[in-house]
């Protein structure tokens, strides 16, 4: 985490990726020209509250997006090969073998008519011509790494009987079973409280080092991003509003929307009475006004006394060598000092 | 763990009265069906002609008793009941059978499709639900032609309709579960997640309604054979015989009623398992 600096190959990059949907309500763009890039071994963190377009992120680059969705612009790039002009028959080999994706829910995303042994089967059947004596032996040696105890047992075991935390071990396993090299993981720890949080937060870093794959972890809480990530992206309203690595982040965050972020977290012996709430909501994404998306909750642009961010929407600017914000407050001439 | 769910699955069965009754009486006539020719007293094919429209109970001079009576042309009813009971289940199983093979089907792929196939699909329901089901078998049978096998299929299809409306509305709901979702993020292609992720529990609620449609089934097919156009008259079935005792029905009741009540018990049975499968596998319902 502290040499967040140093130069990583860059395995999966993203450039104007946007999905839009079209409903009765209006047409949106739920993930509106987000780039990013994930470096080998590294974890890129995804913040952003409900809504801002984070997990619709994640399944645009898995290809998954739910109807009527649809990825209308940009590139994902897994190794230079756009996964988005990919066959479908193409795509599947990808999915569960190169990019694999945990979810938030681990008791809902296991099927409960299945073994829990049968469902890591699932993925060796679909990607590796193994013999069923070999498949056992590897289900229980992806157990074994997430740390389940008694594998040879709970290889039958039905969902229903194993624990939250259990079962996203599980899921983690069949994430991970055919050693993929990117794993997205949405908001892997929020239906778990918080002591099974840090383990599971624990074995995702643990696995990651040992087999040098990437993350991708979809997040809303901070405490987890300053655990885990190297680089992190804040999204609002489909858009990233600030990259860059984490230390920089914390300790110098630049959008007012990621400052709010950092003010509503509480902090063990912090004086202050209240935590700080960010006034209002996101706005609705099918009546975006033409300026900043953030300008209506924006307190520092009343205190800078900007009119541009109502009128003209802000682009995503470098102010320093790998620290990009979307905000006029420090773009061009508009940079306030 | 599976052979668990057995033993309660039997145990509730035990507890539910009225399951119990119609296992014990649906045994009863799958048994009769089975064993028809070790069970009946006498050929159900046989004429007595001395001793037609005899009462229940007559015994003839050659020592046979007649114990439900005789019909029209001499032949023992509670013979021709045991025989019968061999159409009745067959051509019902069978056609329920291939209604829900197509019905499943279809409603699989409709469902986990949708789209334009989704709407077709569910057109062609909404046509198939609208017309009476006794009149749509009438008609595909009348243009099949005679015999055991265009029956099946004439009362079959017409039966695939609520399968399939069933088992679409299941899959949109399964369809968007997290464990699906956790199935395609693997890699594997629709085939196999509609085979090994939807199907399994869609089928649970499919057979339910099965077994409620096998009742109706039976009703039909004796219907149609009522009405001349089921079952060929030489295979002896419970249609056929409400069909002839219909013209004694003054002078010789049992001919009719034993038959009728046949169906009706046979029926109630299946009704009464079904309502039991319906209310076992709902959750909500305190067993």
């Amino acid at each position: 985490m502290s040499e967040a600096h140093d130069d990583g190959r860059v395995l999966l990059e993203i450039k104007g990726l946007t999905t839009a949907f079209s409903l009765a309500e209006g047409d949106f763009n739920a993930v509106d020209n987000v780039s990013f890039s994930v470096k080998e071994g590294r974890t890129l963190s995804l913040v952003g509250e409900s809504g801002s377009g984070k997990s619709m992120t994640a399944l645009s680059v898995m290809g998954l997006v739910p109807s009527p969705g649809k990825v209308v612009a940009g590139e994902v790039l897994l190794d230079g090969r756009n996964l988005l002009d990919m066959s479908a028959r193409e795509m599947r080999k990808i999915r569960g073998a190169e990019i694999s994706m945990i979810f938030q829910q681990p008791t809902s995303a296991l099927n409960p008519t299945y073994r829990v042994g049968t469902q890591i089967r699932e993925v060796f059947k679909l990607h590796r011509d193994w013999t069923r004596q070999v498949e056992t032996e590897k289900v229980i040696a992806a157990l074994r790494a997430v740390g389940m105890p008694d594998p040879e047992a709970r290889l039958r075991a039905y969902p229903h009987e194993l624990s939250g935390g259990m079962a996203q071990r599980v899921m983690i396993a069949m994430a991970l079973a055919c050693e993929p090299r990117i794993l997205i993981a949405d908001e892997p720890t929020t239906a778990l409280d918080v002591t099974i949080q840090s383990q599971i937060l624990e074995l995702i870093r643990e696995l990651q080092s040992s087999s040098d794959t990437s993350v991708i972890l979809i997040t809303h809480d901070l405490g987890v991003v300053a655990e885990m990530a190297d680089e992190v992206a804040v999204m609002y309203a489909g858009e990233i509003v600030e990259t860059t690595d984490v230390e920089t982040l914390f300790d110098e965050p630049l959008h007012p929307y990621t400052k709010g972020l950092m003010g509503s977290v509480p902090v063990l012996g912090d004086p202050r009475p209240r935590l700080e709430a960010i006034p209002g909501t996101v706005p609705n994404l099918t009546e975006l006004s033409v300026g900043c998306r953030f300008a209506s909750r924006c307190q520092a642009r009343i205190e800078a006394g900007l009119t541009v961010c109502q009128t003209h929407h802000p682009e995503l600017v470098e102010v320093r060598p790998g620290h990009a914000v979307r905000c006029w407050l420090y773009s061009g001439q508009e940079v306030a000092e | 763990m599976f052979a668990g769910r057995e033993v309660g699955t039997l145990r509730s069965m035990f507890t539910t009265p009225s399951a119990l009754v119609g296992v014990v009486v649906l045994a009863t006539v799958v048994v009769c069906a089975i064993f028809a020719d070790v069970i009946s007293p006498v050929d159900p094919a046989q004429q007595h002609l001395l001793y037609r429209l005899s009462p229940p109970g007559t015994v003839s001079e050659d020592g046979v008793t007649f114990v439900l009576g005789t019909d029209g042309l001499g032949r023992d009813v509670l013979s021709g009941i045991i025989h019968g009971s061999r159409v009745s289940l067959i051509v019902a199983v069978t056609a329920v059978g291939l209604g829900m093979l197509i019905g499943v089907a279809l409603g699989l792929v409709s469902g986990y499709s949708g789209g334009w196939l989704d709407t077709v699909i569910m057109r062609a329901v909404d046509v198939t639900i609208v017309l009476p089901f006794m009149l749509m078998a009438l008609v595909l049978r009348l243009a099949l032609g005679p015999g055991l096998g265009s029956i099946v299929i004439a009362l079959g299809i017409s039966g695939w309709a609520t399968h399939a409306r069933l088992v679409r509305g299941e899959v949109l709901s399964l369809r968007n579960k997290e464990y699906v979702l956790a199935s395609v993020a693997n890699g594997a292609p629709h085939g196999f997640i509609m085979l090994r992720r939807i199907l399994p529990h869609v089928l649970a609620s499919a057979i339910v309604l099965a077994s409620l449609q096998v009742g109706v089934t039976i009703v039909a097919e004796a219907s149609l054979t009522f009405l001349g156009l089921g079952v060929p008259p030489e295979i002896p079935s419970w249609g056929q015989m409400l069909a002839n005792g219909r013209d004694y029905m003054t002078r010789a009741w049992w001919v009719t009623t034993f038959s009728g009540l046949a169906i009706v018990l046979t029926v109630l049975a299946l009704n009464l398992i079904g309502d039991w499968l319906r209310d076992y596998r709902d959750p909500r319902l305190e067993r």
